[in-house]
């Protein structure tokens, strides 16, 4: 077995791989997937292992002995796997939470929209950003202990519905936008769900209430309860916290951008 | 069942975050979420298994200055005991009747905000929120927010 043993956000993984060809492929991928924000260490420092061999002809994933997925499709194998290494490093990140949420910056103040996987936070984040907003992400809003945004910002992941869900990757700055750098105070928290030609009203939500409903998008939850639970709180009482239906990006945008604009803080 | 008198709070597997006007709490063993209303939470922290529901009224008159009566603070008991918050050993007080009768009947006399509860459910694994990426069919069924959860195609996602 070859390994790629590696520390980021804290959290130390190492990567044992039955094919070096393929390892060659996995770290070049997981580099691409934490956006370089990685250091190599040694192997005997990992504290999360995942293993990929071919016991059958075909791939199978492990973390730390227990089975993760085997069979598939190779072609998808590397998106799948960085997928998987990102949420360790999610769960586990020390000092930070990571919300699954999208984040952008629109006139100095910081919007998140945590939501679930195909709501649409990408085609938001992305709308913003073609409008001037400080792209931070599309996938997560990392939050530091004093309840701080920091950017995650990877490729914009645009999905094409009318062809199987396929991605179609862009950057910020193809879009006209700027990538965030600092970190910086969370202003609105919107929650928002989709439904065809849905206008923006947010009502807005009690911190208590607030903080609540952004628990399912909090991914170190389980494993570091007290903590996210404490910087999420920093969150709810400092920001707005609203929810609503929406409709349109480019609509939702514009009625966002009018609701945030004329927030005075 | 036994009828207890003296309803003591869990506080074992429990998170608690403290709010201007309301409390928090995560209940780690069953990855449930608890919005607890100034009311709800006065008369949970009251719970210490030595008040009785009518110490309970008492101090809640005291510390907040409406009248109120024990149905009112057995209203939040029975919420307390139906999301777990509370020690085993409680019988609810309003057996037979409905959750709207009875808001009906306490709320008109009631000057004070009705205890209030609100819960959700966390996903039990983070996959379910936050991924929809997947190799296999089976690598969809945990991932209950995706398009499928029982077809990955061939771009590699969880969706027709």
């Amino acid at each position: 077995m070859k390994s790629f043993s590696f520390q980021s956000y804290g959290v130390n993984v190492a990567v044992d791989c039955s094919e070096i060809k393929l390892l060659g492929e996995v770290e070049s991928s997981i580099r691409t997937a934490l956006l370089g924000r990685l250091t190599e260490i040694h192997r005997s420092e990992a504290i999360y292992i995942f293993s990929i061999t071919k016991p059958r002809g075909e791939l199978r994933i492990e973390l730390d002995g227990e089975y993760i997925s085997e069979g598939g499709e190779e072609a998808n194998f590397l998106h799948f796997f960085e997928t998987m290494v990102r949420l360790v490093i999610a769960e586990h990140a020390v000092d930070l939470v990571f919300m699954h949420s999208g984040a952008v910056v629109w006139n100095g103040k910081a919007i998140i929209f945590p939501a679930d996987s195909f709501s649409g936070k990408s085609t938001l984040v992305a709308e913003f950003v073609k409008r001037g907003a400080i792209y931070y992400s599309d996938e997560y809003a990392i939050l530091d202990k004093l309840g701080q945004l920091h950017s995650f910002p990877r490729l914009i992941s645009l999905r094409d519905f009318t062809d199987g869900f396929r991605r179609n990757d862009v950057s910020a700055e193809s879009i006209g936008g700027n990538i965030g750098i600092y970190p910086i105070r969370v202003t609105h928290v919107l929650l928002l769900r989709y439904q065809a030609n849905a206008r923006f009203i947010p009502q807005r939500l009690s911190p208590g209430n607030g903080l609540m409903k952004m628990i399912p998008q909090a991914i170190s939850l389980r494993f570091k309860s007290k903590f996210t639970l404490e910087v999420l709180n920093r969150v709810a009482k400092s920001a707005i916290i609203s929810e609503s239906l929406r409709g349109e990006a480019k609509k939702t945008v514009d009625e966002i951008a009018d609701f945030v604009d004329k927030t005075i803080f | 069942m036994k009828f207890s008198q003296n309803p003591m709070a869990r506080i074992t597997g429990l998170v608690v975050q403290e709010m201007p006007d309301e409390v928090l709490v995560y209940d780690m063993d069953t990855n449930k979420a608890h919005c607890l209303n100034e009311t709800a939470a006065f008369v949970w922290k009251s719970c210490d298994g030595k008040n009785s529901v009518t110490d309970i009224v008492r101090e809640f008159e005291a510390n907040n200055g409406g009248r109120v009566t024990e149905d009112f603070v057995w209203l939040a008991i029975d919420q307390l005991h139906e999301n777990g918050l509370l020690e085993a050993g409680i019988e609810s007080r309003f057996a037979g009747q409905s959750r709207r009768d009875v808001l009906k009947k306490i709320g008109l006399a009631s000057m004070v905000a009705l205890p209030v509860i609100a819960s959700l459910v966390a996903p039990k694994s983070a996959m379910a929120a936050v991924s929809c990426a997947c190799i296999n069919a089976a690598a969809c069924a945990a991932q209950a927010g995706c398009p499928s959860t029982t077809i990955c195609n061939g771009s590699g996602v969880c969706a027709p």
